[in-house]
């Protein structure tokens, strides 16, 4: 049987008791997710989540001396070598679960997973699955930068305990809006997940939001518990190649770490019916791919950016700046 | 470029840098002063030439500083109002 060139690997994450290992659990237990192996940090000397994970101690690799983010990069490494070992001798694994601890910050854990150029066949992270407790989330947020943090890095995020309580979903999920507006919301009750969610075709290139709701979320910032939020820019021109990457180089640069993600779709001068696809985490990004057609009826710039005192008017200033400035130098050139 | 760009651009960089409440920022046209405990630090002016833009940097009782484009200009403020703070190089991994 011919081995697939790619492992898919989803990153679940989420604060502290907020159903994370219930749903892995849960997860395991349908068909459809046999062949995946299972990667679980855990923090402090004695680790009990795998223990509520019903699997083989084949299929599961814990690590339990520190935490993914802070020390354990190298061991992520590790971890991933040994279950590709496992896989060469004939474990046919075809998906690999990482759990983190509720503490983890996802960045780093990810920049791991996008820098790796050692792993072959290559894992590449799929989505990221944020678990957010629906009794106590908002809480954790305005109280805990890890429980925002983990929010923000979410591709999907997984309401849980929703059976628990009535009517706190509104403001909770206008919160995780806020923090990251390109992520799709669902509610899990008792810890079962559609599978879709997992399996499914992630739409990692849609954003969809309009400009209403755009301009909600730039101005209820201050309505905020946390001081992380997500802008999202919408630019009708095309720009040069040349201009992403010193755009690209200038947020990084100005924003520093208060950068934490970026994504979108940019509308390049240079190759107008194929979008770039730009996804960054602080600042290290996948390489620029570009997508077959638009995946939006519009050709438009869309991008997302989240992080702390980003001002959207601010973002769109620069980059018309730095596209004049191309453009006055291109035109210069050919004359 | 226009004038509300401008301060745009000067405003929204101090606020991400987090100096903004603590800088009196006066923008007219292209040109700003930036000042601090009633001390003018630095004043940025941006114009036009038949070269193509430019950005002037005044930082005082420093010698003026010129630069090609918003990038190279922001890289030096940072110098002059946040000089330790942390900056994000773009890395694309392969």
């Amino acid at each position: 049987m011919k081995q697939s060139e790619f492992i898919p690997l989803t990153l679940i994450t989420g604060f502290l008791g907020s159903g994370k290992t219930t749903i892995i659990k849960n997860l395991l237990q349908r068909e459809e997710l046999s062949k995946t192996a299972v990667i679980i940090n855990e923090f402090g000397e004695i680790g009990l989540d795998h223990h509520f994970i019903e699997t083989s101690d084949e299929d599961l690799v814990e690590l339990s001396t520190g935490c993914l983010c802070c020390v354990m990069r190298g061991d992520l490494q590790e971890a991933i070598a040994r279950l590709l070992k496992k896989r060469e001798a004939g474990w046919l694994f075809d998906r690999i679960i990482l759990e983190t601890t509720g503490m983890a910050d996802p960045a780093p854990i990810i920049q791991s997973l996008v820098l790796d150029k050692i792993s072959a066949p290559k894992v590449i992270l799929d989505r990221v699955l944020v678990t957010v407790d629906s009794v106590t989330g908002l809480k954790s947020i305005s109280e805990f930068e890890e429980c925002s943090r983990q929010v923000a890095f979410g591709d999907i995020l997984l309401l849980t305990k929703t059976d628990l309580v009535e009517n706190v979903e509104g403001s909770l999920e206008k919160e995780l809006m806020h923090i990251n507006n390109n992520a799709e919301i669902f509610k899990s009750d008792f810890g079962i997940i559609d599978l879709e969610l997992v399996l499914g075709e992630y739409k990692r290139q849609t954003i969809a939001f309009t400009e209403n709701e755009i301009d909600k979320h730039s101005h209820s910032h201050s309505h905020s518990h946390s001081d992380i939020m997500s802008v999202s820019l919408y630019f009708e021109t095309p720009i040069h190649a040349v201009t992403l990457t010193l755009f690209l180089e200038l947020l990084a640069e100005v924003l520093g770490s208060d950068l934490i993600r970026l994504k979108g779709f940019v509308y390049i001068k240079e190759a107008p019916e194929t979008p770039a696809v730009v996804h960054g985490v602080q600042h290290i990004f996948h390489p620029i791919a570009w997508h077959q057609s638009w995946p939006y009826e519009k050709k438009e710039t869309q991008l997302v950016l989240i992080g702390r005192s980003i001002s959207l008017p601010w973002v769109r200033a620069i980059l018309e700046t730095i596209e004049e400035e191309v453009e006055e130098i291109t035109r210069q050139n050919e004359n | 470029m226009t004038p509300r760009r401008f301060a745009t651009i000067i405003s929204g960089t101090l606020k991400a840098w987090g100096v903004e409440d603590q800088c009196v920022l006066k923008t007219e046209g292209f040109s700003c002063s930036i000042t601090l405990n009633s001390n003018v630090l630095v004043k940025i002016a941006y114009e036009e030439q038949s070269f193509g833009s430019i950005w002037r940097l005044r930082e005082k009782n420093q010698k003026e500083s010129v630069h090609p484009s918003v990038g190279t200009a922001l890289k030096a403020l940072a110098l002059i109002l946040c000089p330790n703070r942390k900056v994000g190089r773009v890395v694309f991994a392969n």
